[in-house]
């Protein structure tokens, strides 16, 4: 059924302009790697699926498909969002199942502090995102983000 | 009092990191485990459920303003549930410091390319 469905859609949907096939694999195969790191690290889902739907649309400005929707930055991220939530919500629960003899939390419902604020910042960055440089937010989040994982490693190693 | 201000604080900015989609769930697991000395596991479980509040709020708004792709939409969703439940498997197996060592080298990596190489492509189409 969804081959049908890239079949009769894709090609508009995704601007696929030859190979439906090969491309449903590439996209097949990013959304299971991006689930994977997703489920084994608690985050990173998103990157892939924003890496894997700019070089399609890359490949669809190529083939002077511009004007079809989705193209623009924006709309990536907003379709890498859209995506990663369901495979969050996936990962939440098999993490918790799989993983609940190695927590050390005794009672998780003390983390809901965080469920309020987290709500109001995403509703705040989604609306933000028409007005702001994503260009530079992403470098200076990418440097921030470097020194916390030398940090991480750095304190796994005991030098920190 | 002045924990919880910080963690309100760091939540807030994390999900705003996230709404935007440059990520921030990662950023939320270091100052987890790093601020607040919470093990790996357990950081990256919360994470998990800030990042559904986080990103379920800002679709929202980007229902609202932007053009979802619903297609690759649905083919990401389901071949990403599959490759959680394997990914969620594989971190049953891992110690929690081995599974911060992928994590910190997993960040450095995709910062690096963001950094010196995502932009330059993406900034042809933004403002």
């Amino acid at each position: 059924m969804l081959m049908k469905e890239v079949r009769t859609h894709g090609v508009r949907s995704l601007g696929v302009t030859s190979d439906s096939k090969k491309q449903l694999f590439f996209l097949c195969a990013a959304g299971l790697v991006a689930g994977l790191i997703n489920g084994l690290i608690g985050t990173g889902g998103g990157i892939i699926i924003v890496y894997a739907l700019t070089y399609f649309m890359r490949i669809r400005r190529g083939a002077g498909l511009a004007t079809e929707p989705g193209g623009d930055i924006r709309d990536i991220l907003a379709t890498a969002i859209t995506s990663i939530l369901p495979i969050t919500a996936v990962s939440a629960l098999f993490y918790s199942i799989n993983t609940a003899a190695a927590s050390t939390v005794s009672s998780p419902i003390k983390y809901a502090v965080y469920i309020v604020p987290a709500a109001c910042g995403g509703i705040c960055g989604a609306a933000l995102l028409d007005t702001i440089n994503t260009s530079v937010t992403k470098k200076i989040f990418s440097a921030l983000v470097v020194w916390a994982g030398v940090s991480m490693i750095l304190k796994e190693a005991g030098v920190m | 009092m002045k924990i919880i201000v910080w963690d309100i604080v760091a939540a807030f900015f994390a999900a705003a990191l996230s709404g935007m989609g440059v990520g921030g769930g990662g950023l939320f697991v270091v100052y987890l485990t790093l601020a607040r000395d919470v093990g790996q596991y357990d950081a990256q479980r919360i994470n998990l459920i800030f990042f559904i509040a986080a990103s379920g709020a800002s679709l929202i708004i980007h229902f609202l303003r932007r053009k979802i792709n619903f297609l690759a939409f649905l083919i990401f969703a389901v071949m990403g549930s599959v490759g959680a439940i394997a990914g969620s498997l594989i971190a049953a197996r891992v110690s929690g410091g081995a599974l911060r060592y992928i994590f910190g080298a997993f960040l450095i990596t995709c910062s690096i390319i963001s950094l010196f190489k995502g932009s330059k492509k993406a900034g042809a189409h933004e403002k």
